[in-house]
């Protein structure tokens, strides 16, 4: 298989004549910047590799040195083979076992694997369960009503055949059950980073968000919605029907009923996965013709005249 | 539609989160948890006096966790590890990763 040389120093972004404070510099501001816990982007993971294994070679003089003899004349991404003379030479460094690193790193230093860490930690993955991946999954409201099968493309960066990170793509079949909603975390187990020297394999995490409804607002599994009704239906009661996620029902309006007020619609939000489905709540707006016509406002004027309702006291 | 099925995966184990009281949660003990997460037990108790990690409430002696802080603990693990934190400044590092995704979440849901 071709192995490809890895330039350590343009890794960490040093020169060649870097001195070994400079290289641990560089590395602590790069790990905390690619760290794939903190950084969400999926290359980040193999960026925090390949700083790591530059960093576990550049970090000791002594394999810095050797690191020098071998790659003078490579640069970053050619074709590398071993130097005439270098073939049987191995490296021997204690250790972890199983870390992740590159077939350029193996080449020289061979499946001995890991260096020990020391005081600085480093190293990458050691043995321990997978990584975690989060992503977003975007669903209707009658979608977390009534659950919902998708299928979602995933994006990973994987090492690829010649060391080098390449993008790749899965699709996983989600079944969405009914009852989920905004903010909730659907957990795909095993679906994660492999986990390394026997560790388990991570999840992937799901966070759902329901897309925007114009007639809906969401609060947990309750739903939010205005009713927009006529003075006189607002005095003199009314029925009308309202919008459900499940289609249009019949409410009546009691007489009397105030702008503002709050009609509870048991069970019409969104179900809950265990207990009560959540509810509609639906808040009376009361609106007035925009452009009464000369008979409007000749009924609004008499009503004005006859009525001895104060609102204001 | 009929390709990209072909290569679909749809064996794994759903389990939706929705961090209220009335889901039915799934929990495991301190051994089971540092287990799962390859630490010691007494790294895991340290974990949880530092507050990283809380048990279930009404579970404290013996705690017991959710089964997703398997999770937090494995992510909070690696971070120590990998940058060299101490414990406080892990929970910090922590508080401020769960702020972030709290912010961010507001954003989306503008």
């Amino acid at each position: 298989m071709a192995v490809t040389f890895q330039d350590y120093y343009q890794i960490l972004g040093v020169e060649r004549t870097a001195t070994q404070e400079d290289i641990q510099r560089a590395y602590r501001k790069l790990a905390r910047k690619y760290h794939p816990d903190i950084n969400k982007d999926p290359a980040a993971e193999e960026k925090f590799k390949q700083i790591n294994e530059a960093y576990e070679v550049l970090k000791d003089p002594e394999s810095r040195q050797k690191y020098d003899s071998i790659g003078t004349g490579f640069k970053g991404g050619e074709e590398f083979s071993v130097p005439p003379g270098w073939e049987n030479v191995r490296f021997y460094h204690e250790g972890d076992e199983g870390a992740d690193y590159s077939d350029f790193f193996r080449s020289i230093f061979g499946d001995l694997g890991g260096f020990s860490s020391g005081g600085m930690p480093g190293g990458g993955q050691r043995r321990g369960r997978g990584r975690d991946y989060d992503s977003h999954i975007e669903i209707s409201l009658e979608d977390a009503c009534n659950g919902v099968s998708k299928v979602i493309d995933l994006e990973t960066v994987v090492p690829g055949a010649d060391g080098r990170p390449v993008r790749s793509r899965q699709s996983l079949d989600v079944k969405i059950p009914q009852g989920v909603t905004e903010g909730s975390r659907i957990r795909l187990r095993g679906q994660g980073g492999k986990g390394v020297g026997g560790g388990e394999d991570g999840d992937l995490y799901l966070k759902v968000h329901l897309k925007k409804d114009p007639r809906f607002q969401v609060e947990h599994h309750d739903l939010l919605s205005i009713l927009d009704v006529a003075p006189w239906e607002a005095a003199l009661g009314a029925k009308v029907t309202v919008p459900t996620v499940g289609g249009a029902v019949n409410m009546t309006l009691p007489p009397g009923t105030q702008a503002g007020q709050v009609f509870r619609l048991r069970g019409k939000g969104i179900p809950r996965r265990t207990g009560d489905p959540g509810d509609l709540l639906i808040t009376v707006r009361v609106v007035v013709p925009p452009h009464p016509t000369e008979r409007e406002k000749q009924l609004f004027e008499e009503l004005a005249k006859e009525s001895r309702f104060r609102p204001r006291g | 539609m009929v390709k990209q099925r072909i290569m679909v995966r749809s064996r794994y184990e759903l389990t939706v989160e929705d961090g209220g009281p009335l889901g039915t949660m799934v929990t495991v003990s301190l051994a089971e948890l540092a287990g799962r997460c390859g630490c010691r037990v007494d790294v895991l108790r340290r974990l949880v006096s530092f507050g990283l990690v809380d048990p279930v409430p009404g579970y404290a002696d013996p705690p017991r966790f959710p089964d997703n802080a398997v999770s937090r603990v494995a992510r909070a693990l690696r971070l120590k590890q990998d940058l060299g934190l101490n414990l406080n400044a892990l929970a910090l590092v922590m508080e401020l990763l769960d702020r972030i995704e709290e912010l961010e979440d507001q954003l989306r849901s503008r």
